[in-house]
């Protein structure tokens, strides 16, 4: 149990090590939220107080997994993100592997590019550490058991 | 003349609405399956986050159209979106969850105004290895909310079952529609 809330605070420190470099890369950005590819939030970082995050994260899981049937159902390549775009900005959602996603909330002054390229990268970085800190732990929990 | 009608099913996770619709549409069923996360993900790999679809085409060329959708509470603002244009609503219920009489009340609450103003039935699943609660006393929970619905056990991976279940439905509605008026 113990092991487990650790490894949990770690993958929560490796993603909210990603928002600072996020909000400075990306003028116009209000918003980040890391959730669960089943729509529980796990991390925000938002500018205004009145945003629900859990609704926000449900959204996204539901967003996502209908961009990747659409894009199935029309023999497209697998979904890279689902973008939904306002009169007021845009929001951007994306797999981080397959357990996590990332959602990004700008205004409409922020260069679209910018904010697919940002959150892209993001994610990218997001996963390979993820993965290796997984595979840490898996020799680590091998190492243990060979000793005993 | 749209020949078409609109069902929707609903239920806690893992009680097996996609199975369900899997098991009596026409057509190859759409879903939007995404990796489950705690208590669930012991349960289950992937769990629906937007809705289910598929198609029974009756032979007078009419289409019934099954939307299935997300379980979790957070998803609610599917519920209000895939219930517009529902004309009959089928609640599955998992009598291996901890409380199935409160998810009844959940799903009961949360879905009124579709029941009320068309017909639902009720399945109760997976009630061979957990009997309780039994038929009668999911009757008799529905009676406090006022409502009188058709309940059945059945197996959402049997088509049988799930198409008797939509049968006692559209029945239900026809009721409805054409009340005895002797």
């Amino acid at each position: 149990m113990a092991e487990a809330q650790a490894n949990d605070r770690r993958s929560l420190e490796v993603l909210e090590a990603q928002f600072d470099a996020l909000f400075d890369r990306i003028p116009g950005l209000y918003g980040v939220l890391f959730s669960t590819a089943d729509g529980d939030p796990v991390s925000t970082r938002f500018n205004a107080d009145d945003m629900q995050r859990e609704r926000l994260a449900a959204m996204s899981s539901s967003l996502v997994a209908l961009g990747e049937t659409m894009a199935k159902g029309a023999h497209q390549q697998a979904c890279d993100y689902v973008i939904v775009q306002s009169g007021d900005g845009y929001i951007v959602s994306l797999r981080i592997g397959k357990r996590l996603l990332l959602s990004a909330f700008a205004s409409k002054d922020t260069n679209l590019g910018m904010l697919l390229s940002s959150c892209q990268g993001t994610a990218e970085a997001i996963s390979a550490k993820l993965r290796r800190r997984e595979a840490s732990n898996n020799k680590g929990r091998t190492g243990n058991g060979q000793d005993r | 003349m749209d020949r078409s009608r609109k069902f929707l099913f609903t239920g806690p996770p893992g009680v097996g609405k996609t199975t369900a619709i899997a098991a009596i549409s026409d057509i190859e069923p759409v879903s939007t399956e995404m990796a489950a996360s705690g208590e669930l993900a012991e349960r289950k790999e992937t769990t629906t986050t937007a809705l289910d679809f598929g198609e029974i085409r009756l032979a007078d060329g009419e289409i019934i159209r099954l939307y299935g959708t997300p379980g979790q509470q957070r998803f609610e603002y599917m519920w209000r979106l895939l219930m517009d244009g529902a004309m009959g609503l089928i609640i599955l219920l998992d009598n291996s969850r901890p409380e199935p009489l409160a998810d009844l009340d959940m799903y009961v609450e949360n879905f009124s105004d579709l029941i009320r103003s068309s017909g639902a039935a009720i399945g109760v699943t997976r009630t061979d290895d957990y009997p309780e609660p039994d038929i009668s006393t999911y009757y008799q929970r529905l009676s406090q909310h006022d409502l009188m619905l058709p309940i059945l056990d059945c197996d959402v991976r049997s088509s049988a079952d799930m198409q008797l279940l939509m049968d006692v439905l559209i029945s239900t509605l026809e009721s409805i529609e054409e009340p005895d008026t002797a």
